[in-house]
């Protein structure tokens, strides 16, 4: 695996509706991030995952941020929003998620990842990869709807 | 883990015996004096939490295998050390000031390695009580105070040798379940806030100082422990109503002297008794991670150099040369700092406990260049700042009518800038370069975790010097 990129992945495993909804509002708890468009996001994924499309359960893991180059928490509420109804973020230890997007605040990118050989990883040093990840969510969620 | 909240509280449980300005503390967590350095202990308890701080903040316990905050952790690697560097950059930066926890975490480090030698030459079991007493703390992810320091009197004299004998802490009684000690400690770091207090002897001992060699851990309110609050210039700001004037509006530190008037420690607490030949080692050992963790002061001039630059800005100098290029000189000398504790933390070694400890020779050139580089931030700092950040009234003088209109008027700066937030950054400079925050950033950096002497006694002994000279010897053709 690349330092910023991905390993191919497992396929996309359906979860039921209503434990994405739980997973959401846990996440939105969590975080005590109450904003709108984090709750739009979350709706709009219940009725997205209700009407039958699969949503991706991609576990967060931000390194420390001792001397970030960027604000790392802005990225992930941008990917959250960009992303809406395609993908579930989860704590980076929980059972359900398929992948790790690990959030690095430069290129040192030091987040203890040993935890997660058993996942695919996708790491962002940069803002400018954000755009990868998402192309790769997007392709990954297509290749798995016309399977 | 502990919220920032239960950390609170459980300071609100403790009976703590603690004198300011010549009267008794009743309610500590809550004095408006004390309360800024409760806000910055608070801290590392909130950013453990969090998500995006969670890698640096918290790591998996070698005794227990639960998550810990790392501020009690014992270094298990060298990414570890380089860890706590990290750590200790980010909470200097999140609080600009001095968050307290790390001579505590430096503490317990050292005596996971002395405790285990001594055991090993003297078939002693202080390891294991070590290793008891650390897993109370991982659990209850406590605050420990690391009591290094003692009065010292007389610095000609050895301990022994002292016209009073509790210049330096000492054994006076022996018991069936304990000890009894007396003596005091100076310029304790956060005592106030702690949990616990570890005491270490302060310097290497002989034979005749054996009663001084004593190391052991009490519960912060056990009787015969007594707290005289230290004072800081600007510290009575605290108690005015507007927050402009203490510059830092949340966050400030504390230290005091910690006097133990015939304490009784029980056995399973003492980590070393009267074995004088380990005392330098545990002097050693936790002056070299001390000196480590004034990574501190990396974050605390990140906050600096941020307000040095925020300041010019302002005034509307931040595009005249010399001032980008006293902010490059500051960024230089902040990151030199930072060079040096990742260094000692990169090169680090285990030892036969299994603790993992920094290169001491690197740990204490990076302390020596700490007792050097703040104080020229500072000095650039306030260069950029100008005369204002000394000379400007008080903020009754902003919201009084009288007075309010001419300090608008007469101190607009950048005029897209409001004046009050041309002040707010300028007290911050004042805070960290003379007021409260500068005891932690300015004289803290000369003096704490020794002054600058004593590194340069260790530079002398650790700089393989033998090596330097076969080098240029074999250069200059010499075969001797
Ligand atoms: C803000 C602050 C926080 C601190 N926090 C802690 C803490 O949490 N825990 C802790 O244990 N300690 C703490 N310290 C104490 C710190 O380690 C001591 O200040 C340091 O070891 C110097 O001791 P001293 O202050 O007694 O100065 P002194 O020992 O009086 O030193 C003053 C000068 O005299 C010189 N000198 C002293 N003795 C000798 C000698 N025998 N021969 C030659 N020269 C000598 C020194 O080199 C120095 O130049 C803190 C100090 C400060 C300032
Ligand atoms: S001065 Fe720095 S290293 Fe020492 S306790 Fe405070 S924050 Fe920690």
């Amino acid at each position: 695996m690349s330092k910023s990129g991905f390993k191919t992945s497992p396929c996309t495993q359906y979860l039921c509706p209503a434990k994405i909804l739980i997973l959401e509002i846990f996440h939105i708890f969590l975080r005590l991030k109450f904003s709108l468009s984090a709750i739009l996001g979350a709706i709009e994924g219940f009725i997205t995952t209700f009407k039958g499309n699969r949503q991706l359960v991609v576990g967060l893991k931000y390194c420390g941020g001792c001397n970030p180059n960027y604000d790392r928490v802005a990225l992930v509420a941008y990917l959250r929003q960009r992303l809406a109804g395609q993908i579930v973020f989860v704590r980076y230890d929980q059972p359900e998620a398929e992948m790790i997007l690990a959030v690095e605040g430069c290129p040192t990118a030091c987040a203890d990842l040993a935890s997660f050989e058993h996942l695919p990883v996708f790491i962002i040093k940069r803002p400018s990869e954000a755009e990868e990840f998402i192309m790769y969510v997007e392709n990954r969620l297509n290749e798995q709807s016309a399977e | 883990m502990m919220t920032p909240q239960q950390y609170e509280e459980s300071l609100r449980k403790l009976n703590l015996e603690v004198y300011m300005f010549g009267k008794r503390v009743q309610n500590v967590v809550d004095d408006p004096i004390i309360r800024p350095s409760m806000n910055a202990v608070a801290k590392t308890y909130e950013m453990a939490q969090r998500p995006e701080y969670e890698d640096i903040m918290t790591v998996k316990s070698h005794v227990t295998g639960k998550r810990i905050n790392r501020f009690t952790h014992i270094h298990q690697n060298v990414d570890d050390l380089v860890k706590k560097s990290k750590m200790g950059r980010l909470m200097g930066r999140a609080t600009g000031c001095c968050f307290q926890r790390c001579v505590g975490m430096d503490a317990l480090n050292a005596l996971s390695i002395v405790t285990f030698d001594i055991d090993k030459a003297k078939g002693a079991d202080y390891y294991k009580r070590f290793i008891k007493y650390l897993t109370y703390v991982q659990e209850n992810d406590l605050v420990c105070d690391g009591a290094m320091t003692d009065p010292k009197g007389n610095r000609g004299l050895a301990p022994h040798q002292q016209a009073d004998p509790d210049l330096f802490l000492h054994v006076v009684e022996e018991r069936k379940d304990g000890i009894v000690v007396r003596g005091a400690k100076a310029h304790q770091t956060g005592a106030v806030n702690s949990h616990e207090i570890i005491v270490m002897p302060t310097i290497a001992m002989r034979a005749e100082d054996k009663d001084y060699a004593v190391s052991f851990a009490l519960p912060a309110d056990t009787k015969g422990i007594i707290y005289i609050m230290g004072r800081q210039s600007c510290d009575t700001r605290k108690l005015e109503e507007g927050l402009l004037d203490r510059g830092n509006a949340v966050f400030g530190g504390h230290e005091a002297l910690v006097v133990f008037d015939n304490v009784f420690v029980p056995w399973e607490r003492v980590f070393m008794y009267k074995e004088y030949e380990f005392a330098g080692s545990l002097v050693e050992n936790f002056a070299s991670y001390h000196r480590q963790s004034y990574a501190c002061k990396v974050g605390v001039g990140d906050v600096l150099i941020g307000a040095a630059q925020t300041a010019a800005e302002y005034n509307g100098a931040e595009k005249a040369s010399h001032v980008k290029d006293k902010i490059i000189e500051m960024n230089h000398l902040n990151e030199t700092l930072y060079c040096g504790c990742i260094s000692c933390a990169s090169e680090g070694h285990r030892e036969p406990s299994g603790t993992y400890v920094v290169d001491k020779l690197l740990a204490n050139v990076h302390k020596q260049n700490v007792t050097r580089f703040p104080y020229e931030i500072s000095r650039l700092a306030q260069d950029i700042a100008g005369g204002l950040m000394v000379t400007m009234p008080a903020e009754d003088d902003f919201k009084a009518p009288a007075t309010g209109k001419w300090l608008e008027k007469y101190y607009a700066g950048n005029c897209d800038v409001p004046t009050l937030n041309r002040m707010r950054i300028l007290r911050l400079i004042e805070n960290l370069t003379l007021g409260t925050a500068a005891v932690g950033y300015l004289t803290e950096s000369m003096h704490g975790a020794g002054s600058p002497q004593a590194q340069r006694i260790m530079i002398a002994r650790l700089a393989n010097l033998g090596e330097k000279k076969k080098a240029a010897k074999t250069l200059a053709g010499i075969d001797e």
